[in-house]
């Protein structure tokens, strides 16, 4: 059984309707692209199965169980994270502390707890400041492990991000653009780590990226939007030969080279502003 | 109820909404175009009735000299405010709300001291009394009414024609944007300052000549305005317009009916109606 | 270590030194300490997520209205209606949370600070039993009435003291506990704190309505120690120098709000400033503050000492 289900999603913002009738469904342990010019929807997609928008017509189902308009900080608990195309972060907080946040309220750290400064609760306080560290040690950023968020470069900011989605567990990942504006490197540890989220932690992956050689690599079925509409499924070889999505993204790129599906072979249109990581 | 008294009722109204609406118009324009909230928006229209005070009615100035006077008065004021609270605080929406209130209550003491609590009045500029309908109104609140529609045109002209006008909406609508078509920026937030300052100069007159002035004067038209403001939508001129005709109206019924001092408590449930169906108000911005 | 004998110290300081003070205005300076760092404190937790409640002198009014009827007209006994002041402002709170935080940033300040107008204006539209705009006086003093003499400060600033002490230290813990954490979290950046399973309206209402039920608890030890409340005296006025003592003192730690409410509170009495007077000085000092030191005394404070290790 597929562990979610799309059908028929569809969100209106007045008369644009960013989202049109989509249905996916993605199987236990499958990293699942989703690919399309810019502006075709697949943030949006993304907000409305976290939880973040509420869809204007269509049910998304989880585990078997519905989910639709479910809010965010709720669905968290179901084990459904998100994290988001600008690094979104707790600044002032350190790497350890950002992962920190998730991981308390899985554990079910209730409003009163800690209030009481008891042996019980510096106990437990280590107790997860190790489960913690774990997960810093899990994404190989545990140098920085006492560093300001802030103060991180671009990619380790990134990661970070992943970290701090594995905080409350989740079953289902959902990265939006994980690898933008990173530089080669950072891109292969990136991908690395998105197929050991599947291999070492049975986590399911779906991820929105522009960067089609990543997306190629890592994925095991993409899917393609394009207008708010699924224009294309399958592997990746059966996508990147699509006449349609060929014609979407050229539709879309002015590129004279004669490359079919321009952005694929080519590393440096996802490198533009990776000057900006340190 | 009779067909005079409503009359009478509305036309209150509509001359008290007019002017919050004036004063109003001040704080959403300098929202709308900066986001900052002003606080000291009262304290402007409260020195400018000082002045319009002293210059005609102790100095013997005529009054149309000493409006003007006035609303250099408080635009000077504002365009202070401008350059030593606001900008160096980057225009931080927060932090300019809070310093914003120190310097209104450093203000509003300040005239404590200077003034004194004795209550003074500037002269009404029509007297008299004419009868609209069965109902009778002192000529002054039609005079009040006619300047407030006038400006309101006038700033809704200013804008939409005038080159200044034109350089404040596109800065509104797009600050960047705004910077790359090289409009000085700075130059527009003092112009924003100086029209906002001139309208609650104009409202700080008319007030002190159906009320009075003293120091305090400043800040119940100051909360009518942020709860209008919030109502209409924060930087929009259409919905501080109605927003504002509406709160009067709305405070003249219930004066009549119910006795002024629940006027600002129907307000408050007003705005909070409003703010539960729409949450940025009827116009509003995100902020 | 140094910092636990310097509070035990700090502590007994304030347990014993005013055993040899005889001066009542000394003793009823520091009663109103106590009750501006109450008032302090308590809407700091609430600051830590990034908002500000202007209408910290409505929950206060509340507090102190609430025990004053109990008192008064139910006959209760004031330790069983000092803390319904607290609750009835916490309960109040709800309602008014839940609807406030429905807007953001400035428009929240706004709904605030309208909403403690309002409590002002219902308690005095009603002269019945609400006392009007006149208040009510002659509210009894704590039993037993032997010990609370209105002329003998000293139980009062005990009874002060240890409400001070107790508000202080659940704020503290709760800013210290997870609770804090999370609340540190929404002012860092809400949207991941939802993302991460936060709920983020559930913490700021949470924030709010503790902030509510200590200002309350405030409130109606204000009222049996005045023994006289009135519309006057919980003014949004009020409200603002409430936040002008944790801005000046320093909004990013928890001495912050109590060094601002203890050094404002005697500033005023020291240049015998009073009535509007007080708020011009509040004004320039608030205006001053913004300009000069962004992170309070507090943080210049700990710039200070920055550079005094860098340099040694």
């Amino acid at each position: 059984m597929a562990l979610l289900e799309v059908q028929g999603l569809t969100k209106r913002f007045g008369g644009l309707v960013a989202v049109n009738d989509v249905s996916l469904s993605v199987e236990p342990g499958e990293i699942r692209g989703l690919i399309g010019p810019n502006g075709a929807g697949k943030t949006t997609l993304f907000n409305v199965i976290s939880g973040a928008l509420k869809p204007s017509a269509g049910r998304i189902r989880f585990d078997g169980r519905d989910i639709t308009g479910v809010p965010m900080h709720a669905l968290v608990r179901r084990g459904v994270v998100r994290t988001f195309q600008h690094s979104q972060l707790f600044p002032g907080f350190t790497v350890l502390r950002n992962v920190l946040i998730g991981l308390h309220l899985h554990a079910g750290s209730g409003f009163l707890e800690g209030l009481v400064n008891s042996p019980a609760t510096r106990r437990r306080r280590e107790e997860l400041e190790d489960r913690a560290m774990e997960i810093v040690r899990f994404v190989g950023i545990s140098a920085r492990a006492h560093e300001l968020a802030a103060t991180l470069p671009h990619g380790y900011k990134r990661i970070l991000q992943v970290a701090v989605a594995l905080g409350p567990t989740p079953r289902l990942l959902l990265l939006d653009e994980p690898v933008a504006g990173m530089n080669h490197e950072d891109v292969d540890r990136m991908m690395d780590l998105v197929r050991d989220l599947r291999e070492k932690r049975g986590i399911t992956v779906v991820l929105v990226e522009h960067n089609m050689q990543a997306v190629m690599n890592v994925c095991d079925r993409i899917t393609c939007i394009q207008f708010g509409r699924k224009i294309a499924e399958g592997t990746p070889e059966v996508v990147s030969q699509d006449p349609t999505v060929i014609e979407a993204y050229l539709g879309t790129f002015d590129d004279d080279d004669g490359d079919p599906v321009p952005n694929m072979d080519s590393h440096d249109a996802s490198n533009v502003d990776s000057h900006d990581a340190a | 109820m009779t067909a005079t008294l409503a009359l009478q009722i509305g036309i209150t109204g509509l001359v008290m909404g007019l002017i919050y609406m004036l004063i109003a118009l001040g704080v959403t324009l300098i929202f709308g175009i900066m986001r900052v909230v002003n606080f000291v928006h009262g304290e402007l229209v409260m020195l400018s009735a000082f002045a319009v005070y002293y210059l005609s009615a102790e100095w013997g100035i005529n009054f149309w000299l000493a409006l003007p006077l006035a609303m250099l008065v408080s635009a000077f004021t504002g365009i202070l405010c401008q350059k030593f609270l606001f900008r160096p605080l980057r225009y931080d929406i927060l932090n300019c709300f809070i310093i914003g209130i120190g310097a209104s209550f450093a203000i509003r003491s300040g005239s404590w001291a200077l003034f004194g609590p004795e209550p003074r009045a500037i002269p009404a500029l029509v007297p008299g009394v004419m009868r609209i309908g069965g109902a009778f109104v002192s000529q002054q609140r039609v005079f009040t009414a006619a300047v407030c529609v006038v400006l309101a045109v006038a700033l809704f002209l200013f804008l939409q024609y005038t080159r200044p006008g034109k350089a404040m909406r596109a800065v509104e609508q797009d600050p960047e944007a705004a910077l790359l078509m090289g409009i000085n920026i700075e130059n527009v937030y003092v112009t924003v300052f100086v029209v906002s300052g001139a309208l609650a100069a104009v409202g700080g007159a008319l007030l002190g000549m159906l009320f009075g002035v003293d120091p305090e004067m400043g800040a119940e038209p100051l909360l009518k305005s942020f709860i209008i403001v919030q109502i209409g939508g924060m930087g929009s001129i259409l919905g501080t317009v109605i927003a504002g005709l509406f709160i009067g109206m709305s405070d003249s019924i219930t004066e009549t009916t119910l006795g002024g001092e629940l006027a600002f408590i129907i307000d408050f449930a007003i705005l909070m109606l409003i703010l539960i169906v729409r949450p940025k108000g009827l116009f509003g911005y995100d902020v | 270590m140094t910092s636990r004998l310097a509070l035990a110290a700090l502590l007994a300081a304030l347990a014993l030194v005013p055993l040899g003070i005889s001066d009542q205005y000394v003793l009823h300076i520091m009663v109103m300490i106590c009750l501006n760092v109450m008032m302090a404190v308590s809407m700091w937790l609430l600051g830590i997520t990034g908002l500000i409640s202007f209408g910290q002198a409505g929950f206060m009014f509340i507090g102190a209205m609430t025990t004053t009827l109990l008192v008064k007209l139910g006959h209760w006994p004031f330790w069983v209606s000092l803390p319904f002041g607290a609750i009835a402002a916490g309960l109040v709170s709800i309602p008014v949370g839940r609807l406030s935080l429905r807007v953001k940033g400035v428009y929240f300040f706004l709904v605030t600070l309208a909403f403690g107008e309002v409590v002002r204006g219902v308690f005095a539209y009603f002269q019945d039993p609400f006392g009007g705009w006149y208040g009510i006086r002659d509210i009894p003093p704590p039993e037993p009435a032997k010990l609370f003499d209105t002329l003998h400060k000293l139980p009062f600033y005990y009874l002060g003291l240890v409400l001070t002490l107790i508000t202080c230290l659940v704020v503290y813990r709760a800013s210290r506990a997870w609770f804090g954490m999370i609340l540190w979290s929404i002012r860092e950046g809400d949207l991941l704190a939802s993302s991460v399973g936060v709920n983020v309206p559930g913490f700021k209402l949470a924030a709010f309505v503790v902030a509510a039920f200590f200002a309350g608890l405030a409130g109606s030890f204000y009222a049996h120690y005045f023994a006289y409340i009135s519309p006057l005296v919980f003014t949004f006025q009020y409200s603002v120098s409430i936040l002008v003592f944790i801005v000046v003192g320093g909004f990013n730690s928890f001495a912050g709000p109590i060094v601002g409410a203890v050094v404002l509170t005697l500033i005023p009495e020291l240049f015998r400033v009073t009535g509007k007077y007080q708020m011009l000085i509040f004004g320039l000092i608030l205006v001053g503050s913004m300009l000069t030191m962004p992170d309070g005394i507090m943080g210049a404070v700990q710039r200070w000492r920055a550079r005094r290790v860098r340099s040694s």
